[in-house]
């Protein structure tokens, strides 16, 4: 078995807002092992994105506040380091992509000088040197005609070749790990394959880890090894793809990947899960999802399942799987 | 039912919207929106019509309802032209045609509440009494699946998907025969999409109503749609059946964009090869391609692709329609 590169253990990660004080990720165990993709899966407010940025210490506090847990990269609780250790990690060791790559990109510097500065800053390469490994980035990227676009605005590209170029920031100095926050979400499908495609293709040849943040169980099943599904800030059914595709176990799992349209399957009602994601303020107790669960019993609304073991790679926080836990 | 009018039916519409600069602001050139599009949609069913952002899928819907005027073309509803009716004859048919928009958080007035959202419709049209209104629009509510105790709530109170089937119930108010829903769903978390469409299904069942179901997503749309039109650059390029599109696609284009979904579905061989995948960007709406608007990224591309406009033409079994524009489909 692999070593985990990026080890999440019992993150908790609360928000303080005017009416409170609010759990947003609850005791969250994640491992990404190398040069696998991890896929973190979940609809909007599951606490996926506040996962990612509490990795690399981008979280802003306050509102927000790590309250326990550690996570280990390498070995090391990046939650211990200093924030001179860390500036030592960010962009050299794990970078991250974002959803938007029309904000994260400096409107009025051009793609050369953006991508550059990270050799700059990392690696303190001369103007000239940068520049060159600038060239090489994007055509690893396959960004065509690389002279041309050293010299271009963003506004000047398209949101695929954006998005490239955004890749190229986070990929400039071979980082061993690569956080994806919804890098194809703002794209068209068929520019979506390109940029998956590359994604693979440069996992292939650089060797990184990725993980992999999106709402789109799609996304996940071609690209990802191993997937956690997140629901309301905790995690509640974790395995390899296979596992989660084939033979999901969490009735939350179950559902959302039946509420999924597919091509070809015309006229049918689609299946549902009834009711809506509760708001922070109103989760409810025992395990958060029974209030919408088909198979809800009494100790639902109790207390809180903990991870079944299903098999040695497969958990699933759900009461029905109690007794194979033996 | 052969003899029967379609409900819509639009020839040819055009839309350039002008790109002005310059000193004075005289037009320096042309948007090319919707390069001729034609289409017919009978009633009680739901017309798709898929494509990627700017081949003016948003566009023609507006076109549509007239809340843009076409630059050329012609608007057929239940047999009469719409597209150059003055807008006093054009209201009565309005009742008859509503949309319902993506983003059900600016399409709702964060300041009325729910009740006054709701009865706005009747207000406009000067229907009913007061009596009236109150009483339809707490049916109305509870007919999207919300509770009448909402009704004196904001939109701000309520979720994403709470806040699309209050805008359901407004374009349902007047009791619409046409409804054009641009993106409905694309907003919304997967769990509450789904809620969506079998809610928009069910009322279509209920009312007979027609869609114009316009959408980035092909799964969504072949989901939804009984014929499916498939828009590039302004152009249709492909038109069938949800059925024998998903089947056959014919046109390249279909096909590439039915490779490119991603399917929840673990499948290894699918992994270990690259899938297919186009490359290129769309090009500019303001300068298209010449001949097919397609061939710059097409696999199948000759040199009559850069010259001669395909024509939609039909290779369907003389039973049911299949249309494609394209030299070598």
């Amino acid at each position: 078995m692999t070593e985990a590169l990026l080890d999440l253990r019992d993150l908790a990660i609360s928000f303080q807002t005017e009416s409170g004080r609010f759990r947003v990720v609850d005791g969250l165990n994640l491992s990404v092992k190398r040069g696998k993709t991890l896929g973190l899966v979940g609809e909007s407010g599951c606490g996926k994105s506040v996962t990612s940025l509490s990795i690399l210490r981008l979280l802003e506090c306050p509102p927000g506040h790590i309250d326990s847990g550690s996570v280990f990269f390498d070995g090391k609780d990046l939650l211990t380091l200093t924030e001179e250790q860390m500036r030592q990690i960010r962009g050299n060791r794990i970078s991250m992509i974002f959803q938007e790559p029309m904000t994260s990109l400096n409107p009025v510097l051009t793609i050369g000088e953006q991508i550059a500065e990270v050799y700059r800053i990392h690696q303190r390469l001369n103007r000239k040197e940068a520049l060159n490994r600038a060239r090489e980035m994007l055509n690893l990227v396959r960004i065509p005609s690389p002279d041309l676009r050293l010299g271009e605005y963003p506004h000047q590209l398209s949101g695929g070749m954006r998005q490239r170029v955004m890749i190229a920031i986070a990929l400039a100095c071979r980082p061993e790990m690569l956080i994806a926050d919804e890098p194809t979400t703002a794209l068209d499908v068929t520019i979506q394959a390109q940029i998956l495609n590359l994604m693979n293709h440069l996992q292939k040849e650089l060797g990184m880890s990725i993980l992999m943040i999106t709402h789109d169980l799609g996304v996940v099943a071609e690209v990802c090894d191993d997937v956690v599904v997140m629901y309301a800030g905790k995690a509640v059914e974790s395995g390899s793809s296979e596992e989660i595709f084939r033979n999901p176990q969490h009735p939350y799992t179950q559902g959302l990947l039946r509420s999924v349209p597919r091509l070809g399957q015309k006229a049918s009602r689609l299946e549902t899960i009834e009711g809506v994601v509760p708001s922070l303020s109103k989760r409810p107790s025992g395990c958060r999802f029974h209030d919408r669960c088909p198979q809800v019993r009494s100790i639902c609304r109790e207390s809180s399942p903990p991870d079944f073991v299903h098999s040695a790679t497969h958990r699933v926080a759900c009461w029905q799987h109690q007794k194979e836990d033996g | 039912m052969m003899e029967a009018l379609p409900l819509l039916e639009v020839r040819n519409l055009k839309k350039y919207f002008p790109i002005r600069g310059g000193f004075l602001g005289r037009a320096i050139g042309q948007v090319y929106a919707l390069s001729g599009v034609s289409f017919r949609l009978e009633q009680g069913q739901t017309l798709g019509l898929v494509g990627e952002s700017g081949c003016g899928k948003s566009t023609l819907g507006k076109v549509i309802l007239r809340l843009i005027e076409p630059t050329e073309g012609q608007i057929f509803f239940r047999g009469q032209d719409i597209s150059r009716m003055r807008l006093n004859e054009l209201r009565p048919l309005r009742k008859e045609m509503q949309m319902i928009f993506q983003d059900p958080y600016s399409s709702l007035n964060p300041r009325m509440t729910v009740r006054s959202i709701l009865q706005e419709p009747f207000v406009i049209h000067r229907i009913g009494s007061s009596g009236e209104r109150q009483r339809w629009v707490a049916e109305l509510l509870e007919t999207v699946g919300l509770s009448s105790e909402d009704l004196d709530r904001y939109p701000h109170e309520f979720s994403g998907g709470q806040r699309q089937r209050i805008g359901i119930a407004r374009a349902l108010a007047l009791n619409p025969a046409l409804i054009i829903a641009d993106e409905p769903v694309s907003a919304l978390d997967v769990s509450i999409q789904s809620q969506i469409l079998n809610l928009l299904m069910d009322l279509q069942k209920q009312r007979n109503l027609s869609y114009l179901f316009i959408a980035h997503d092909l799964a969504v749309i072949s989901h939804i749609s009984d014929m499916v039109a498939v828009m590039y650059l302004g152009r249709l390029v492909e038109f069938a059946s949800s059925e024998d599109l998903y089947r056959q696609p014919r046109h390249p284009y279909t096909q590439a964009l039915t490779e490119a979904i991603p399917v929840p579905v673990y499948d290894p061989q699918k992994r270990k090869e690259s899938r297919k995948v186009i490359g290129g960007d769309v090009p500019s709406p303001v300068s298209p391609p010449s001949g097919c608007h397609f061939h710059t990224r097409c696999p199948l591309a000759q040199d009559r692709c850069r010259t001669d406009v395909p024509q939609l033409r039909e290779t369907g079994d003389g039973q049911r329609t299949h249309l494609v524009a394209c030299h070598f489909a």
